[in-house]
């Protein structure tokens, strides 16, 4: 089986491009170890901003770093950097925010080297004022981890409908509880303060500007784990189909 | 994002001149904005080239099959069958202009200088109408072919493709590196090659890879040839002549283009357009219950007690082709050679019926059921149709242009509504007559129920050779008088509908293809006609119903030239023929693959549960696990397995095409002269980047099963080994092995057993269903064990 792997990345203000989330499974020989070798490490958070951080529930437990779900008895294992694939992942997300002209408009790109493997890319932004160009800029990478070309266009031949419909999905369910959200928020300013002229921050430095969290945006603390199932599911989907 | 300013600043001033294309842009620099960099020195292509590509404009074709006008061709009945669905989404846009546009660009590596990269070659098609693609200015273009201006350290080859802004066009890219000359000298400079093609094409970009990287190579090949000796000239600054497509090096243009617009664009159009066959689930017994019939039907009809030619060719593809088909390293293909589309679409559909990959998922929840209904309703409104206006013409789509067939409905008082039932109403008036002469005038008369039904008699004995006249069946000794079918005088012998129609108006004979000969011989002993003739669509198209009124008065016409009559033959076709059981599919499906968004919309529903909390108290499912000594803490979030995805991309089976297309695995073809040797010649390129491959002729005319084997020399690569295997032919076998006999031997056995269950009038419908299923399992897995 090729290894599959699916990455929200962040072209953050502060640290540049960034994984926020990476969600892939084990291996066939790992079958056993419930893809223990994905699980992250106990990392200091200290270094992420509010925008690039992976945010966990802590229900008294505060050191969660991974994300597990087992289906089928295969584990899909969702951290903030992928622990087996850390460089490339990287390189793939350096690539598409830096060296690629990225365009933010849910547009597919693909793009193939025999290093970085077969990645598929869809960009998407949102509003936000406190960040640089008011805007935050997000996508979503499937990455075929392969060197053979024909095989890894094969999956995403067979299966191209179902992945630009799953990122689809899941990114107008983050535009419309973000679009849902400055609403809100946009009602409660009205009602707090109708007094007050609103002032944007467009052309403030970029020192008053402050990193938001996805899951901030959208107004949903759940986020995060909807992306860990979703990308699941997807991944599931890709490994054991038998077209 | 000022790319796209400038594109519609660019339009707009754009309007009342002529649209830049690579003829003019040697004269007209395509920017005429300050601090864009001009490229008024991007080649022309040369007169030649453009000759070589309207010669090899293939793509463009007349003659190219489009889907929408395939499918007006086939039934409703067939369609479902064959497509799983009479509902084909079609892009509108496939039917647009294909346009294209190639650039061969160079990055300097220079990166302070506003000029860091430059376009050797901009040529675009049409030229006089491709305004929208030749509008993106190549200043934007080359934003998405280099990247940003950050350097990339890595010298790999890099293949990309995305869709274009604000508009409705994708570009693919190969970057790559020139390699070391032969003195040492290299260059940093990376080189480009893109196609600019429409954005509908993009679902099948990733399937057609393959061809797409066989063009990128020969691309990159021509220019490396000449990066070599350029090198030694410029080693500072651009490479290529910025004058590439002409001058000595426009021969290295015209074999790129040619190459494009011969194999690429044919190829991408095929994938794109013609409709691909769904394969049912083993274990639908709709499905099952259909395909046997069809069997029935067509041992029946076709081929008699005596010539297994059905059974040689079910046991060869599951014994031999099945898996080969589905194999992406060696290229094998079935054909169907008939005069008769309905006949090769009705053969397409038991053959489809044993291969490989079958449609995964669960097929029963997409069922729907109420289509019957539809049908019905369908019926009685060609009933009422036909009762009320017997005589005005009813106007359908022409299958192309030039070939517009008005088709005048006339005294149909009969109603079937399908091939599978029996009429409901008594007469002697079937009205199938049809007249057609030339081609946009050509007029068929036809019997109003020629929407829905196919399961024709004279189809189905339409490409009988006449050499085969002791194999017919019971069928032909049933056969019922055809005057009957054809009382009021005018009748129709078109060939298939996109082949010329010819005028008969005198002839009262239905004349088929390869049945010619055997139908004259019965009514019209001295008119003989080319067999190259075959029914239409429009030409009459019931079964003949046995134990009806009608049918009774048909068999006394037949009693004198009747010898044999099997009755148990004639009340299995009955029985087995009352119900048809494939409904209409509610999956939404386009020609290429079918439709997931329903399938996502429901599945994020219940996974992602908009609205409700998955933390906390929302979940309490979820259970940590407490952290390691090297690994943190996990929330094992629990999740089912949702299982209801299903196949996506259908694999390149086909159905009856009227011209043979050589990406397609399993299609029908028209008979011609030199229909061997264009699929020889196929083979034979198939060559070029394999060492094998072969093809199973399947000819309805002669009854003859044929393989035909190429193989490359591996030595001497341009030596081919052609071997033609006749696996059977004149109702005889060739030299096939032991093995293959014994499976012949069983499916006939299997499908003799099958049989008996449908004359078997105490089993339930489960009970049959469940032993049909069972049978049809042990054929298909026959050569698994």
């Amino acid at each position: 089986m090729i290894p599959i792997t699916i990455s929200l990345a962040h072209f953050c203000d502060k640290h540049g491009p960034i994984s926020i989330l990476v969600t892939q499974s084990n291996e066939d020989k790992d079958e056993n170890s419930k893809g223990d070798t994905l699980l992250a490490p106990n990392y200091p958070t200290d270094s992420f901003c509010a925008s690039c951080l992976l945010e966990f529930p802590n229900d008294g437990v505060n050191d969660v770093r991974s994300m597990r779900s087992i289906i089928n008895n295969r584990a899909y294992v969702t951290t903030q950097y992928s622990t087996v694939r850390y460089q490339l992942l990287n390189s793939i997300i350096k690539k598409c925010f830096s060296e690629e002209t990225m365009v933010y408009d849910t547009s597919s790109f693909v793009f193939f080297d025999s290093m970085r493997g077969l990645n598929l890319v869809m960009g998407f932004k949102l509003y936000d004022e406190n960040a640089r160009g008011n805007e935050r800029r997000y996508c979503f990478i499937l990455s075929i981890d392969s060197s053979d070309n024909e095989k890894a266009m094969s999956i995403l031949s067979k299966h191209w409908d179902f992945i630009i419909s799953g990122f689809h999905k899941m990114i107008d369910f983050i535009k419309q509880s973000h679009d849902k959200t400055i609403s809100s928020n946009h009602k409660d300013d009205t009602n707090s303060s109708s007094f007050t002229p609103i002032v944007g921050n467009y052309l403030r430095s970029n020192k008053s500007k402050f990193g938001r969290s996805l899951a901030d945006l959208t107004n949903d603390k759940s986020l995060f784990i909807r992306m860990h199932k979703w990308n699941s599911y997807l991944l599931s989907s890709l490994t054991s189909r038998r077209d | 994002m000022l790319g796209t300013l400038l594109r519609k600043t660019n339009a707009a001033s754009d309007s009342n001149t002529a649209t830049p294309t690579a003829a003019t842009t040697a004269n007209h620099p395509i920017s005429h904005f300050p601090g864009v960099p001009t490229n008024s020195n991007a080649t022309t292509l040369t007169t030649k080239t453009d000759a070589l590509f309207k010669s090899s404009n293939q793509f463009n074709s007349r003659n190219f099959a489009i889907s929408s006008l395939i499918l007006e061709n086939i039934s409703d009945e067939l369609k479902y069958k064959l497509f799983g669905t009479k509902y084909l989404a079609f892009t509108e846009d496939s039917c647009a202009k294909y346009c294209f546009r190639v650039l061969i660009a160079e990055e300097t590596g220079q990166i302070a200088c506003k000029n860091h990269y430059r376009f050797s070659l901009d040529y675009s098609y049409p030229q006089q109408n491709s305004g929208n693609l030749m509008k993106i200015r190549q200043n934007e273009l080359k934003q998405y072919i280099f990247g940003s201006l950050v350097p990339s350290m890595s010298n790999l080859q890099n293949d990309k493709f995305r869709s274009i802004p604000n508009s409705k066009f994708i570009i693919i890219t190969r970057i790559f590196h020139a390699n070391q000359g032969s003195n040492g000298i290299s260059s940093k400079n990376r080189f480009a090659i893109s196609l600019c093609i429409p954005n509908f094409l993009t679902p099948v970009i990733a399937e057609a890879w393959s061809f797409i990287n066989i063009w990128l190579d020969q691309s990159q090949n021509v220019i490396s040839s000449q990066l070599n000796f350029l090198i030694k000239r410029n080693q500072q600054g651009g490479i290529l002549p910025m004058d590439y497509g002409t001058s000595c090096y426009s021969k290295d243009i015209d074999k790129i283009i040619f190459s494009l617009t011969k194999n690429l664009l044919p190829c991408l159009r095929s994938f794109v357009e013609l409709p691909r066959l769904i394969l049912y689930p083993n274990t639908y017994s709709n499905f099952i219950d259909t395909w046997f019939k069809d069997c029935f039907n067509w041992i029946e009809i076709k081929d008699g007690p005596k010539l297994i030619f059905l059974q040689t060719l079910i046991a060869l593809i599951l014994f031999d082709y099945n898996n080969a088909l589905i194999n992406p390293t060696v290229t094998t293909r079935i054909i169907v050679l008939s005069g008769n589309s309905v006949v090769a679409n009705k053969l397409i559909f038991i053959l489809n019926g044993l291969l490989k990959p079958k449609f995964h998922g669960n097929i029963a929840n997409f069922v729907k059921v109420v289509d019957n209904e539809v049908n019905r309703s369908d019926d009685y409104e060609n009933n009422v149709d036909s009762l009320l206006g017997l005589d005005e013409p009813h106007i359908i789509k022409p299958f192309e242009k030039a070939k517009t067939m008005p088709i005048i409905k006339r005294n149909v008082s009969h109603t079937v509504g399908k091939g599978w039932e029996i009429p409901k109403k008594t007469s002697s008036s079937y009205g199938s007559v049809s007249v057609s002469s030339g081609e946009s005038s050509a007029e068929v008369i036809q019997p109003s129920s020629f929407k829905s039904n196919n399961n024709s008699l004279h189809y189905l004995s339409s490409s009988l050779s006449s050499s085969q006249a002791g194999s017919y069946g019971s069928w032909f000794n049933k056969r019922p008088s055809l005057l009957q079918f054809s009382p009021s005088t005018k009748l129709s012998h078109n060939n298939d509908s996109w082949e010329k129609i010819s005028s008969s108006a005198n002839h009262n004979v239905h004349r088929t293809s390869s049945s010619a000969s055997l139908h004259q011989s019965y009514l019209r002993p001295n008119d003989r006609v080319t067999p190259q003739h075959s029914p239409a669509i429009s030409e009459y198209d019931e079964y003949p119903w046995f134990n009806t009124p009608e049918s009774l008065k048909i068999d006394s016409t037949l009693a004198s030239t009747a010898t044999t009559t099997t009755t148990t033959t004639t009340a299995t076709s009955r029985q087995i023929s009352e119900k048809f059981s494939l409904q209409n599919i509610e999956i939404g499906r386009n020609c290429q693959r079918i439709s997931q968004s329903k399938i996502i919309d429901d599945v994020f529903d219940s996974i992602c549960k908009p609205g409700e909390s998955l933390i906390g108290d929302g979940c309490k499912n979820n259970k940590f696990t407490r952290s390691t000594s090297s690994k943190a803490a996990v929330l094992e979030i629990v999740q089912v397995d949702k299982g209801n995805h299903c196949t996506e991309l259908l694999p390149r089976y086909t159905t009856y095409l009227p011209q043979f297309n050589n990406w397609f695995k399993l299609q029908g073809n028209p008979i011609t002269i030199d229909s061997e040797a264009t699929i020889v010649n196929s083979m034979k390129k198939d060559l070029e980047n394999e060492f094998f491959t072969r093809s199973l002729i399947v000819s309805l005319r002669k009854r003859e099963i044929k393989e035909i084997i190429i193989k490359r020399d591996v030595d001497k690569t341009n030596l081919f080994k052609q071997k033609v295997h006749k696996v059977f032919s004149n109702g005889k076998f060739g030299n096939i092995s032991i093995k293959l006999i014994d499976f012949i031997n069983f499916i006939n056995n299997s499908l003799k057993r099958a049989r008996t269950l449908y004359e078997d009038e105490e089993l339930s419908v489960l009970e049959r269903d469940n032993a049909l299923m069972s049978i049809f399992l042990s054929m298909i897995h026959y050569c698994d064990e």
